[in-house]
């Protein structure tokens, strides 16, 4: 087998193999509903079984009496998403924003609020899961969130300028802002931060959580979330996806699907069958094979015969391969 | 395959697989960690110090509640299991000397309260219930202070600092010791000063009855009394003060044997019973102690009506309905009774006519969910006859709107197509409602005319694929009644220049391959034996190729020899030339040498019929012999 050979072999095996393993690779995105690691919603996704919004403009086809979920977007938002979220708004709708370290800000700027996320990171030494990166936070159970007593929060910020907002859970008096994780908030002010409001929006609400990972797989067992995000979860359920950057692994998925469907493309698909007809038909598969037969041929001749002259023999095989090619043998 | 090669496809499967691979497994999640692999890190001690320094200052403040809302919130700290157990004890600690440091205060604070009572007004129980707190009191320091030693020697035992702030509840304890001997002291002395400085204060005793124990409203009742003093003898020329739950309605004078009445109308309250007292109070000057009689009860007696209301349809938002009913009294009408409705928020109010019947007319506002709703109906008593209530439930329902649609089956790239149709709902065209037409070209917007009617038109780009292009129709109402509701529909999109395309590219490849297959070439036989094409000669010596090697397979099966690789056409057939029979060899030979005059004579057109012509001979001499 030829070098060249071999070399497409392994590519088609390989990249077969590379797209098998991307097909069949459950997807790795943080805070993606699909994903069934710790960090992904997949449990979320069982729960409330959320639409899932590629499109920001599909909110002005949403029924108002829904409740869309905007948890840590990525991708900044533009002032045409602002205009379909105030009309989703202002109809009715919900909209539950869970950001900490993400680009919600822009959305909530554009909408005109006043309350933001602060982007400090939210730790509390006492009241907290394992460590001062998951606080607990106490609703006081009179903070308009039904049943809900105690929430765990996972690497959170706070929320500022929250005047004229309903202020419904906040950080303990023990809570700090930290510098950086293993700040542990020596000679830190220690005081209680909001870090779930609610305001009204036209006819709507817009509840603001300081943190992405409340619902994510890892987190929603813990104290009272999974009650938590039954009592935001009202009507319809959404989830908006078109702020996410995915994975290059999600990407790649992204793209075979993409593929797949394009197949199905009566254009695409036969465009496709006629450029690999071509590329078959054109690729000058001959003159190496008929030199190196020619080659294996005179080489079984001298085998054969011993006594028979080579640099004869090569003389009479290349004027034979310049007139006609090689000598047919019977097999 | 050689080793070398196979370490090579090793190599780049590994290499691509690699790279595959890290498409998304490099990522970081910087907003969240995984709980789970989170290292445990517990308070430090002066962070439980400041929470224990909170419950402390707020019980030294008084403020209990709140030291128990704070020690509520320790019970949720995970400290270790070293210090959890110890917080437990702690906190366990805290919670008793809290309820019991209540305790002390209340206890102290309404013996303040008896012995000011007392000192005013001279009622013995008001001393002996002081009495009864103090005591109390004593016996809750005691504990207390057994407690105290106890948690103190018992965190000594941990070497804690919480210890210290135990230590420092003593200070109260012994501000509250004091106080309680003071007003044990105060209580005694109090009690010495009634008895020596005044001997002729004597008290009151005072009593009431009624004549009935129940009373249809409006009706008189008889009350009478009597004022005396303890040892019997009646007091005379007293005002009493009347009391009628607990509010004072009037005043009666006691007569010369202390006796006194009074004649009272039952009023209009429609409730189960109602509660008569009487007190004394005496003058300025007086030496009689204030005295305060029993309770009287009398049972009221007045009659309920009841509502008979017809069921009402269900209602969408935004629309009104009618409420039809009558109120009945032993299943007679009642006549010229207010009603009153009180429906999502607001209320109406009518009177009832001769048969006893009202309606009501009224809308849903259009924010009201759909579903049960309740509306409450109530009537205004009158005279004897009470109040009534009642409840209707009314289904508030939302309907859909109903699309219909139509565009064209199949249009060209370049056109527009149309997609068109009616709204309505049950009550008629909706009119004035949002209509979005989502596809693959994007969201497309209007109105529904008077009719209902709307229409949009969609564009299709030149370079549109042909397709199928799929469409969803919505129609957003902006009433609260109607539902948002879809319809899909699809229209064919053909673009004739790729279609033409692609048939031309079609007979191009079919041209050029029947080219390939029936035109002239020259083929030769790879090493694997599979037929390929020598560069620029066309593909016509299939045939030949197949008649000898069928020649040669047929001879050697009968020779029993099969020809070396490396053998030529003359050559095998010399080999063979003695094993066979001279027509087979004849036969053989005849065909051997066309072929080879087909391989190497360069003739551009060759006839092969005669090659195969001759294999079929020598098929049926093989077979003859």
């Amino acid at each position: 087998m030829r070098l060249r050979t071999v070399t497409v072999l392994s590519i088609l095996i390989a990249a077969s193999a590379v797209i098998l393993v991307t097909m069949v690779y459950p997807p790795i995105d943080d805070l993606y509903v699909k994903n069934p690691e710790w960090n992904g919603l997949s449990q979320m996704y069982r729960l409330v079984k959320p639409e899932r919004v590629d499109d920001f403009s599909e909110l002005t086809t949403i029924d108002a009496g829904s409740t869309l979920f905007i948890i840590g977007p990525e991708r900044h938002y533009t002032s045409d998403d602002a205009k379909a979220a105030e009309d989703y708004l202002s109809r009715g709708g919900k909209m539950v924003v869970m950001d900490d370290f993400g680009s919600a800000n822009t959305l909530l700027v554009r909408l005109g609020l006043d309350a933001s996320f602060t982007g400090k990171l939210l730790a509390d030494p006492l009241f907290k899961d394992k460590n001062h990166l998951l606080p607990r936070i106490r609703t006081e159970g009179s903070g308009g969130l039904g049943g809900v007593i105690t929430i765990e929060l996972n690497y959170p910020t706070t929320i500022s300028n929250t005047e004229g907002t309903n202020i419904h859970a906040s950080s303990s008096r023990f809570s700090y802002l930290a510098e950086n994780p293993d700040d542990d908030g020596t000679n830190k002010p220690s005081e209680p931060h909001p870090v779930i409001v609610s305001t009204r929006f036209g006819a709507g609400e817009v509840v603001l959580v300081s943190d992405s990972s409340v619902f994510i797989n890892g987190m929603i067992e813990r104290a009272d979330n999974k009650m938590l995000l039954e009592e935001l979860a009202s009507g319809a359920v959404f989830v908006d996806e078109s702020h996410l950057e995915p994975t290059r692994l999600t990407a790649f998925n992204q793209f075979f699907t993409w593929f797949y469907w394009a197949l199905g493309r009566v254009e695409f698909r036969y465009g496709l069958l006629l450029l690999v007809g071509l590329l078959v038909f054109k690729v000058d598969w001959t003159e190496k094979d008929i030199n190196e037969g020619s080659r294996d041929e005179l080489e079984a001749v001298l085998k054969a015969h011993p006594e028979a002259d080579r640099r004869v023999l090569e003389r009479l095989d290349e004027s034979r391969r310049k007139k006609i090619g090689p000598k047919r043998r019977p097999r | 395959m050689k080793h070398n090669t196979s370490k090579k496809i090793l190599l780049i499967s590994i290499f691509l697989l690699s790279s595959g691979f890290s498409l998304g497994f490099a990522e970081d999640y910087p907003r969240h960690i995984d709980p789970n692999s989170l290292e445990v890190i517990d308070p430090t001690p002066s962070h439980l110090f400041g929470i224990y320094d909170l419950i402390f200052t707020n019980i030294l403040n008084g403020d209990y509640d709140r030291a128990r809302s704070i020690l509520a919130d320790a019970q949720d700290i995970e400290a270790g299991p070293k210090i959890d157990s110890l917080l437990d004890d702690v906190n366990g600690l805290l919670y008793v000397e809290t309820d019991s440091l209540e305790g002390l205060r209340d206890h102290v604070s309404n013996a303040k309260s008896l012995l000011v009572w007392y000192r005013e007004s001279d009622v013995e129980t008001s001393l002996s219930q002081a009495s009864e707190h103090l005591l109390n009191a004593f016996e809750t320091l005691d504990g207390l202070q057994d407690t105290m030693l106890e948690s103190i020697v018992y965190l000594k035992g941990y070497e804690t600092e919480l210890g210290d702030r135990f230590t420092s509840l003593e200070g109260v304890l012994d501000a509250y010791s004091e106080e309680v001997q003071l007003l044990a002291e105060q209580a005694r002395l109090i009690a010495e000063l009634k008895r020596g400085e005044d001997p002729q204060l004597f008290p009151t005793a005072l009593s009431l009855e009624s004549n009935v124990t129940s009373s249809l409203l409006g009706s008189t009742i008889l009350l009478t009394g009597q004022l005396e003093r303890v040892n019997g003898i009646g007091v005379s020329t007293e005002t009493i003060h009347l009391y009628q739950d607990g509010l004072r309605i009037d005043e009666i004078q006691s007569m010369e044997d202390g006796s006194f009445t009074y004649l009272q109308k039952t009023p209009y309250i429609y409730k189960d019973s109602i509660e008569y007292h009487v007190e004394f109070w005496p003058r300025e000057g007086s030496n009689l102690i204030p005295s305060l009689s029993n309770k009287v009860s009398v049972n009221l007696e007045f009659s309920l009506p009841v509502f008979q209301v017809d069921s009402i349809e269900p209602i969408r938002p935004g629309g009104s309905t009618h409420l039809h009913g009558k109120l009945l009294l032993n299943d007679s009408p009642l006549q010229e009774i207010g009603i009153k409705l009180i429906a999502f928020g607001s209320y109406k109010e009518t009177n009832t006519i001769s048969d006893g019947s009202f309606s009501f007319e009224f809308s849903v506002p259009e924010n009201v969910r759909e579903g049960t709703h309740s509306v409450n109906l109530r009537s205004d008593p009158s005279y004897t006859t009470g109040p009534s209530e009642a409840s209707v439930s009314i289904l508030v329902v939302r309907s859909d709107v109903d699309i219909s649609y139509e565009s064209e089956s199949w249009t060209l790239s370049g056109n527009y197509i149309t997609v068109s149709g009616r709204l309505e709902t049950g009550a008629g065209p909706l009119e004035g409602c949002l209509v979005v037409v989502r596809g693959d070209l994007g969201l497309h917007f209007t109105s529904s005319g008077v009719q209902g009617e709307y229409s949009v038109d969609i564009n299709i780009p030149e370079d549109k694929l042909s397709s199928l292009y799929s469409y969803t129709v919505y129609a957003v109402p902006s009433q609260g009644w109607l539902k948002s509701s879809y319809v899909t529909g699809s229209i064919f999109i053909l673009n004739v220049y790729f279609v033409t395309g692609i048939a031309l590219t079609f007979v191009a490849a079919g041209t050029y391959w029947f080219i390939l297959t029936r035109g002239r070439a020259n083929w030769v036989l790879s090493e694997s034996g599979s037929p390929q094409s020598i560069t620029g000669v066309p593909d016509i010596y299939a045939e030949p190729r197949n008649f000898y090697e069928s020649a040669v397979n047929l001879i050697s099966r009968i020779v029993g020899q099969f020809p070396d690789s490396s053998i030529t056409i003359r050559e095998y057939l010399g080999d063979v030339k003695s094993i066979l029979s001279v027509r087979m060899y004849s036969v053989f030979e005849r065909l051997s040498l066309f072929y080879e005059r087909l391989v190497y004579g360069e003739k551009k057109e060759v006839d092969t019929g005669e090659g195969v012509s001759l294999l079929d001979k020598l098929k049926e001499q093989a077979d003859e012999t």
